[in-house]
């Protein structure tokens, strides 16, 4: 019995010894700024912002904030502070839900005097999509508590940013914990999100040629494939509305978890924009056998009908500005040039672009006449005769 | 032990608390029904309570595994529009069900004993092995829990059951959800039909075979740790099934308590090899049918089953050439050895593809790839070596992966590392072997040499678990 109770006590040791090392050199680095003793100076961010918002938060000073996902990425914090006044921050996190985003919003909102927040509301939906990152994983960094943010670094990913920082920048340290992922950092807060100027994102705009050329791209698989499946589809004869395993545009997500904090923090000026999506990715959702338009203009209508009633929330339609119906601007289906929000700050502060009970009819029709004139076969043949794998 | 039944009441709760009302009536229906079944009685009216009492498990594992798959065949099938709303599957119900039709029939036969109810509550819902196995026999598990020694604490078994808990955890954390990266892209790229290289497919397909080995192997050697640290001892669910040299050693070695339920209680009662070779035959087939569709309602999970049935009757219809007309010895060298290993792999590998993949359409694109049914692309380099020779065979020189968005460079290694330690090292089972222990405990009396690896394997899962984790086995 003794000599198991010598290998029970060892291999507990030792689990505990490495450990102990691995946690005390992560809390000295702190690569996202959660535990509070700053021991060493802050040298660069992390640009996974689902963890690195918090330390943001916790840290700095501002007033006003975007928390959008991939398609509010690109709006310049700093555009933003001189057009709309105050000091903004860009805390959108890629392809989050809005359930996730509230976890940020609640903790922001309570933490701060937020005097302007723009948020973009784009597909809402439970299903979680980006599977990958747990809420659970993350979201004890929003509780308040600042202890238990401790968590976070027993974890293998934060290592290699050991060697990000200057006083640990040596290759012993690279062998040791892995070389700095610098691609995963930025020097400022400024540029954390942005994507617009990056080559792997930049250079799909310009033109169905440059999607061509860079089919092998998920994102762009995916958007000609569902090109060319859409065009499949609308030739097939309408069957019923197939239940869906989830709901895209549900509403109710969006009272659940935004109508809240809109009654709750009266003195903030909620700026909400529906990303505005390329023209083809509206006329897919028109052609599917279950015309998903609809239930995404239904979410919009609802959507106006329910904040109505609050002073502090505008609302905002650019899916009628002519860029849409030019793939040029667009990598994808859906993400737009980062250019036009410069002008979308512009309409923010001169209130431009209001969507409302009064002109949702007006705007919605026109927007679904020049829906309806779209050919998604042209453009389908095109990218069938350049089909990628 | 009511305090063990209730945590692990609570850990089937957490899921989904609902699902709790489901388990209580099943284990409380079950115990009453095998009561009366053991009481004795008319055996007439014994076969009616039997029959009522498995009609009732399966008509519940029926109505949410099934129920949904059925609505939509008949839909297809005949172009209705019946509409049922998606049924979650309650956790862990494919296993407890089976566990409790085996005590039902056991006490219909007078196999079993009065057994005391917190017993038989622990039993169903012992939480180390409740949610994906090993599928325990009440005659190995229930007199274990009269036993004084269990539940107290003892260093061998903290120890031993710590150091198998440590592997199976590794196996998971480490192994498992590593290569399963390699293998979800060329199964999604493979749903769409996209352009696979013949290497990618066979890359995606092997990733899956590794993780589904390490994943449900690794879950197994957990419970069974977790067991051991109670001081009770579940069987043993793998026994390093890609060494099998035949389909029928294959199903000794993989999910061995599926197969011993598979065999006891589907196979025999069918009427085994009692009535002939043509039944033998067809119960086989129909056993493994009827397994494949334990493991899902879909009709990959049908089709696998049913290439696992005709495997069988291949491989006994071989044996009985082999032995009984060829009179071969059975005795086999080592060629004859590796050449038997590798078709068996090679079948299971097949196999595996249609159990992974979403639709069986999915599943022959891939099939058809790893064939070289869609060309094949070897490195752009060796096309000076071979030049023209090989391309008039249809051969290429554009690289060996391409298409899907798996990083194979890296995911190469891991599958060669994973292979070889699938087919050539030591099980879980063989280290916490009496032999093993005891050379692992004079190994380590002076130089903790054990006490660091699993400290350090503890360390290194520690901080792995913050990856993305999915139990494969969870869904069965």
């Amino acid at each position: 019995m003794k000599k198991y109770k010598f290998f029970l006590l060892s291999s507990l040791a030792v689990f505990l010894l490495l450990l102990l090392v691995h946690m005390t050199i992560l809390v000295i680095v702190d690569p996202l700024s959660i535990t509070g003793f700053k021991i060493l100076n802050r040298e660069f961010f992390i640009k996974e912002m689902r963890f690195q918002v918090a330390g943001i938060i916790n840290n700095f000073d501002f007033d006003s904030a975007i928390v959008g996902t991939s398609m509010a990425e690109n709006f310049d914090a700093e555009e933003a502070s001189k057009t709309l006044g105050g000091k903004f921050v860009n805390l959108s996190l890629s392809g989050s839900l809005l359930k996730e985003r509230k976890v940020v919003l609640d903790y922001l909102l309570s933490e701060k005097k937020i005097k302007t927040l723009i948020i973009s509301l784009d597909d809402s939906t439970d299903y979680q999509r980006n599977g990958g990152i747990p809420i659970e994983s993350w979201s004890f960094l929003y509780d308040g508590n600042y202890w238990n943010n401790y968590f976070v670094y027993a974890n293998r990913k934060y290592m290699p940013y050991i060697n990000c920082h200057s006083i640990f920048k040596n290759r012993l340290v690279s062998f040791l914990f892995g070389a700095c992922p610098a691609r995963k950092t930025r020097d400022k807060i400024s540029s954390l999100t942005e994507w617009q100027s990056d080559p792997a994102h930049n250079k799909r705009f310009g033109g169905v040629d440059n999607w061509i050329k860079n089919r092998d791209n998920e994102q762009v698989k995916q958007s000609i494939h569902r090109i060319i499946n859409a065009t499949i589809t609308a030739d097939r004869k309408p069957s019923h509305k197939a239940p869906s395993a989830y709901k895209l545009y549900d509403y109710s997500q969006f009272k659940k978890y935004i109508i809240p904090l809109v009654k709750h923090y009266k003195n903030t000026r909620f700026i909400l924009f529906f990303p505005p999506y390329s023209i083809f990715e509206y006329a897919i959702l028109s052609q599917s056998s279950s015309n998903n338009l609809n239930d995404y203009l239904n979410f919009v209508k609802d959507i106006i009908l329910e904040t109505e009633q609050y002073h502090n929330v505008e609302l905002y339609w650019f899916g009628n500005h002519n860029f849409v119906n030019h793939i040029a601007n667009y990598k994808d289906l859906d993400h737009y040039n980062g250019s036009y929000n410069s002008m979308f700050l512009k309409e923010f502060s001169e209130k431009k672009s209001i969507i409302n009970k009064a002109n949702y009819f007006k705007i919605i029709n026109e927007f679904q006449q020049r829906v309806k004139k779209v050919d998604l076969r042209k453009l389908a043949e095109k990218f069938r005769m350049n089909r990628p794998g | 032990m009511s305090w063990l039944v209730l945590c692990s009441l609570f850990f089937y709760g957490w899921w989904n608390p609902s699902y709790l009302y489901l388990i209580l009536f099943s284990m409380i229906f079950n115990y009453a029904v095998g009561m009366m079944l053991g009481n004795g009685g008319l055996q007439r009216t014994r076969k009616y309570i039997l029959a009522i009492g498995v009609a009732i498990n399966l008509g519940l594992l029926g109505y949410y595994k099934y129920a949904n798959f059925f609505v939509k065949q008949v839909n297809e099938a005949f172009g209705s529009n019946y509409h049922l709303d998606t049924i979650i599957l309650p956790l862990a119900i494919s296993f407890f069900t089976f566990q409790q039709v085996a005590f039902l029939v056991d006490a219909y036969h007078h196999e079993t004993k009065e057994y005391n109810f917190l017993h038989y509550c622990l039993f169903v819902t012992f939480f180390p092995q409740l949610i994906a196995g090993p599928i325990v026999h009440h005659g190995e598990m229930l007199p274990q829990f009269s036993r004084e020694s269990i539940f107290k604490f003892n260093y061998k078994h903290i120890s031993v059951g710590l150091f198998i808990f440590t592997i199976g955890l590794f196996k998971k954390v480490i192994f498992a959800d590593h290569v399963s990266a390699y293998a979800t892209p060329v199964f999604s790229a493979a749903e769409i039909h996209a352009s696979l290289t013949f290497f990618e497919a066979w890359g995606g397909a092997l990733a899956y075979t590794l993780q589904l080995y390490f994943d449900f192997s690794g879950y197994s050697d957990m419970a069974i740790g977790i067991a051991y640290m109670f001081g009770i001892k579940i069987p043993i669910n793998f026994n390093s099934p890609y060494k099998s040299a035949n389909i029928i050693e294959f199903w000794r070695r993989w999910h061995i308590t599926l197969s011993r339920f598979l065999r006891d209680y589907l196979y025999f009662a069918l009427g085994g090899n009692r009535k002939g070779k043509f039944r033998r035959y067809m119960n086989l087939f129909l056993t493994m049918f009827l397994g494949g569709i334990w493991h899902g309602a879909g009709w990959t999970f049908i089709l696998w089953g049913m290439l696992h049935g005709i495997y069988l009757i291949i491989n006994h219809i071989w044996r009985k050439i082999r032995f009984e007309i060829l009179k071969c010895s059975k005795e086999t060298g080592l060629f004859e050895t590796i050449t038997a290993r590798t078709i068996t792999l090679l079948a299971v590998i097949i196999g595996w593809v249609y159990f992974r993949a979403e639709t069986v359409s999915g599943a022959n694109h891939l099939v058809v790839t790893m064939f070289g049914g869609n060309g094949i692309s070897l490195p752009t380099g060796l096309r000076s070596v071979f030049g023209d020779k090989l391309e008039g065979l249809g051969i290429v020189f554009k690289g060996m992966f391409g298409g899907s968005s798996a990083n194979f460079g890296e995911g190469m290694v891991w599958i060669a590392f994973l292979s070889i330690i699938a087919i050539a090292a030591p099980n879980s089972q063989q280290f916490i072997s009496p032999a093993y222990q005891k050379t692992i405990l004079r190994i380590n009396r002076k130089i903790p040499v054990f006490g660091i690896f699993l400290g350090t394997a503890l360390y290194y899962i520690f901080i792995n678990l913050g990856s993305k984790a999915e139990f494969l086995y969870f869904n069965f």
